[in-house]
């Protein structure tokens, strides 16, 4: 027998979720823990339901993984950017949409789909200038004029042949 | 009129700069800015040094998690437990420093030199005998005078010089507490002030007089020297409370040995005790070496006896020396050793293991840096008066579990040898000391090639 959950997403629409999927979150499985047996829907005043969905289908979808991925191999894991075929095409989203699921699952505690949102951006930064990194993201550099010739001095030490 | 311009100029930009952080804020509502920081750590983490290099000169957010990615952090308190020689920085500064030290790896590795300077000779054309290394100092022996440089900004610091113009055989200094030694041919030591060179006093104790000194060292509040007949002398260093603390001898030449040394004398012009017995401190023992290692507890209360461990035969000298780490040639024969030693206060201390390799070189002067575990050699070739430098790095073979610390120079061959040009015509090197920045000859005509990576 399942048991449903109901999570609300900020914009106020409700989605019935299997209570063992749930549990994908840290957050919302001490809280079950805390509240223990009612029907009472849980908010989420951080996510909204476009990413609450896209949360929920990354969720369904690996409800079948251990729950607590052994740590031992985390040395060898520090460098490894490699992601899952169907991860892969889970994250194939818009830069917006992407920042929001990071935010959202580190809000909501579920570490190996926070993992995925860090490889992602962590191969988009990959291989990039300074420069290209700006175009990538649309951020502008923030640094003081002294301070940007300072970086990128030093940056000619590593990159000088 | 000028200075207004360029003040309008710098008004200009920085409104420009005020107004661009606004922007930047502004748009960071939807740009990957919206992450905390401790999510761009955790993305700084999947990336190398080459990315992270590029990544730090995105923004100020970036530079901060950058700088305390755990990767970074890692170096950084690597750093920190190895005591490098640089004044270490925040950890967000310590990115420049990596950098930095990328680059001298990288000129290292390819044996390029970033730089070589030639410091003028301090005395009148005697040789540097003795080197002592430390950071951007360095303490030149020239026999009847020393000198101390600092090499940051290539100037002579002080010279030091002995009232009763004896000559200097070793020599030690420690800036912090200001303060040069030097052990003189006659059994003497010498003290002056580091920083401005006045000479102190010579301290002559009876115990361990009329033996020339080979060897002095500074270890905390004491001063250990050794003189040639093998004996380990422990001086306080305070003028007020100066005495002799403690007098080690051994003295253990077996006939073999003798005749072995005997046998090699006649091809080396070298008198038996004079050279050979060098010492060397680690955790507050006295190792020495001369036909065989001896550890002796420095401290005085200590009633451990002396650990001896054999060498192969032969006459060994110590070229090299670093904490637990130390380059024994065997005089003659060219052959050297690089032994780790065991830490002398455990009570089974693990055996010392070290591997003879036969050099390809002929009469080299040679350092070496254990922690980047290379060793650098500079040829005397008297032939053409000319003098070049070659560079190893030895790798330790065998089991990596500390019992097994079998060091090799496995590279020390003719096909790995990478040798650097050393542009010092008419001169030979007499003496060499290496760190992590660098490499300093002292030259036969006294001057001091510095050589920068």
């Amino acid at each position: 027998m399942t048991t449903k959950v109901t999570l609300t997403s900020s914009d106020n629409e409700n989605f019935s979720v299997n209570k063992e999927i749930t549990k994908r979150s840290i957050l919302i499985k001490n809280m079950l823990e805390d509240v223990g047996k009612s029907d009472t829907p849980i908010p989420l005043p951080n996510v909204n339901s476009k990413v609450l969905r896209k949360v929920i289908e990354w969720c369904e979808y690996h409800c079948m993984d251990p729950l607590a991925p052994t740590n031992e191999n985390t040395e060898n894991q520090k460098q490894n950017t490699d992601i899952e075929d169907w991860d892969q095409k889970f994250i194939e989203v818009d830069q917006e949409t992407l920042f929001k699921i990071i935010l959202a699952t580190n809000y909501l505690n579920i570490k190996p789909l926070l993992d995925i949102g860090c490889k992602t951006i962590t191969n988009m930064i990959k291989g990039k200038s300074p420069e290209e990194i700006y175009k990538t993201f649309n951020i502008v550099n923030n640094f003081t004029p002294k301070e940007e010739a300072q970086i990128r001095k030093e940056n000619k030490w590593a990159e000088d042949q | 009129m000028g200075s207004r311009l360029s003040s309008t100029k710098d008004y200009i930009a920085n409104i420009y700069h005020f107004l661009r952080r606004r922007t930047a804020k502004l748009k960071a509502t939807s740009t990957i800015e919206v992450l905390p920081i401790e999510l761009k750590m955790e993305i700084a983490n999947y990336l190398d040094f080459p990315n992270l290099y590029r990544l730090r000169a995105v923004s100020k957010s970036w530079k901060y998690a950058v700088g305390n990615s755990s990767h970074v952090l890692d170096f950084y308190h690597d750093a920190i437990k190895y005591n490098i020689d640089q004044p270490l920085v925040p950890p967000d500064d310590f990115v420049a420093y990596l950098i930095c030290h990328a680059r001298r790896e990288r000129n290292w590795k390819r044996s390029v030199a970033h730089s070589i300077t030639l410091l003028p000779c301090k005395a009148d054309s005697h040789a540097v005998l003795d080197l002592v290394l430390h950071s951007d100092m360095v303490l030149a022996n020239y026999g009847r005078q020393m000198a101390l440089w600092d090499l940051a900004s290539e100037s002579s610091v002080a010279t030091y010089r002995t009232p009763s113009n004896q000559c200097l055989r070793c020599c030690g200094f420690d800036w912090r507490r200001n303060i040069v030694v030097a052990g003189t041919i006659s059994g003497a030591i010498e003290f002056w002030e580091a920083r401005t060179g006045v000479h102190l006093e010579t301290c002559q104790d009876e115990p361990g007089g009329r033996e020339g000194i080979v060897s002095i060292h500074i270890a905390g509040d004491n001063i250990v020297t050794m003189s040639d007949k093998g004996h380990i002398l422990i001086t306080s260093i305070d003028r007020q409370s100066r005495h002799c603390l403690r007098l080690v001898e051994h003295n253990h030449h077996n006939k073999s040995q003798s005749e072995l040394f005997l046998a090699l004398s006649s091809a080396f012009p070298f008198k038996p005790n004079q050279v050979f017995r060098t010492f060397h401190l680690f955790n507050n023992h006295v190792v020495s070496v001369a036909d065989n290692i001896t550890i002796v507890p420095l401290n005085t209360s200590s009633q451990q006896p002396p650990k001896k461990i054999p060498l192969l035969p032969g006459i060994h000298k110590v070229v090299g020396r670093e904490t637990a780490v130390l380059l024994v040639r065997t005089v003659g024969l060219d052959q050297f050793v690089i032994v780790h030693l065991p830490d002398p206060s455990s009570p089974n201390p693990t055996p010392i293991c070290f591997e003879h390799t036969s050099s390809p070189l002929t009469d080299p002067v040679v350092a070496i840096h254990p922690r980047r575990r290379r060793v650098v050699a500079a040829f005397r070739q008297r032939s053409d008066l000319a003098s070049a430098l070659a560079i190893w790095d030895y790798n330790r073979v065998g089991g990596s579990s500390s019992n097994d610390l079998r060091v090799g120079i496995r590279g020390l061959d003719h096909e790995t040898t990478r040798r650097l040009s050393f542009p010092m015509q008419g001169r030979i090197v007499w003496s060499l000391a290496v760190n992590d920045e660098r490499i300093v000859a002292g030259m036969s005509d006294g001057s001091l090639a510095v050589v920068e990576f």
